[in-house]
């Protein structure tokens, strides 16, 4: 389908703003090509609403590709895969090679459809199958730990001198665990289009470096990948018993 | 006496641009001179965050001499995050 195809589909797309549901714009395309091992839903299907000439946004599609792919090297040593760049959609797996053995992650869609007038919507994807995550199947939630100012501090919590109180916040945000979760960060679609953050503009943030592509990579990576570490436990337990011949 | 300045390469949120470091100088100094480079102004400097190839987290109060940086290394200048939730 070509992107004149949706373009015949504007009137009946689009999610409720601010919904989860508004991170998914996968085109057409990417929806016929992408395994689903869910049972579609509605906004699985949405089709996004063009607003941006297809032929502006794809130059600026392809400047950043352009500038990830010159820097594909260094970016394979941080464990970035670029998997596929067409426009709209990037398709990019994280790995950790800092571990041993090293691990796949998560992978992750960015869509620049309507780019740069609005910022690129970013799912968490299987990196095998390439089906968005639920809340409940993230393997991580991006967590990342932010100081508490003094005065946001419960009443009568007495801190030692010098120690700085922190609380994790997860950029991962979703209502339910059947939802599927979506990365609230300024940047990024669902963030500016979210209720709880129209005193943040995305025009505030569109020409001072968020939302390009290397800065939302570099975010997934930081709180999805630095922190990772293995997690091995190993349990004994008696099951039964088992009789091995004895020889005579 | 030699020239003691060092072109260090800093990738500025994927745009790669050649900086000359004074070894003398703070690191933010770096900073300053990448953000000017790649036109990078609609953010304070403090908003940046300068990472070596390891991916660890560089002092930008430091002296340029005091990491040692390797002829022609790159360094990443990434933006923070920003308040998200």
């Amino acid at each position: 389908m070509h992107l004149s195809d949706a373009e015949r589909h504007v009137q009946d797309a689009g999610p409720p703003l601010g919904s989860p549901a508004a991170v998914d714009r996968s085109s057409p395309v990417e929806q016929a090509s992408v395994p689903k091992t869910e049972p579609s839903t509605a906004r699985q299907s949405d089709v996004p609403e063009l607003l941006v000439d297809p032929g502006v946004s794809r130059r600026k599609f392809d400047r950043e590709v352009v500038e990830y792919r010159a820097m594909d090297a260094v970016y394979r040593q941080h464990g970035w895969f670029l998997l596929d760049a067409e426009y709209p959609l990037v398709s990019v797996i994280f790995t950790a090679p800092h571990l041993t053995p090293p691990a796949v992650v998560f992978g992750a869609e960015l869509d620049f459809t309507n780019y740069d007038l609005e910022p690129p919507a970013v799912r968490l994807v299987n990196p095998f199958t390439r089906v968005p995550y639920k809340a409940k199947e993230l393997p991580t939630a991006l967590p990342r730990l932010v100081a508490v100012a003094p005065d946001r501090l419960p009443p009568g919590l007495v801190m030692p001198a010098g120690a700085r109180p922190v609380v994790q916040q997860n950029l991962m945000a979703f209502y339910g665990p059947d939802d599927e979760p979506f990365l609230c960060l300024p940047g990024v679609l669902a963030y500016h289009r979210h209720p709880a953050h129209t005193g943040d503009s995305w025009f505030l943030h569109r020409t001072a470096g968020d939302g390009r592509l290397v800065t939302i990579l570099n975010h997934l990576h930081r709180y999805g990948i630095m922190g990772l570490q293995l997690n091995v436990e190993i349990r004994a337990q008696v099951t039964g018993f088992a009789y091995q011949g004895l020889q005579e | 006496m030699a020239d003691l300045k060092e072109t260090l390469t800093v990738v500025v949120g994927g745009t790669p641009v050649q900086v000359e470091a004074n070894p003398n100088a703070e690191l933010r100094t770096v900073v300053n001179r990448a953000l000017a480079e790649s036109h990078n102004t609609g953010q304070p400097p403090e908003n940046w965050e300068l990472r070596d190839k390891d991916g660890n987290l560089l002092d930008v109060t430091k002296k340029v001499s005091a990491y040692h940086f390797a002829a022609g290394a790159t360094l990443f200048l990434n933006l923070r995050a920003g308040i998200g939730g």
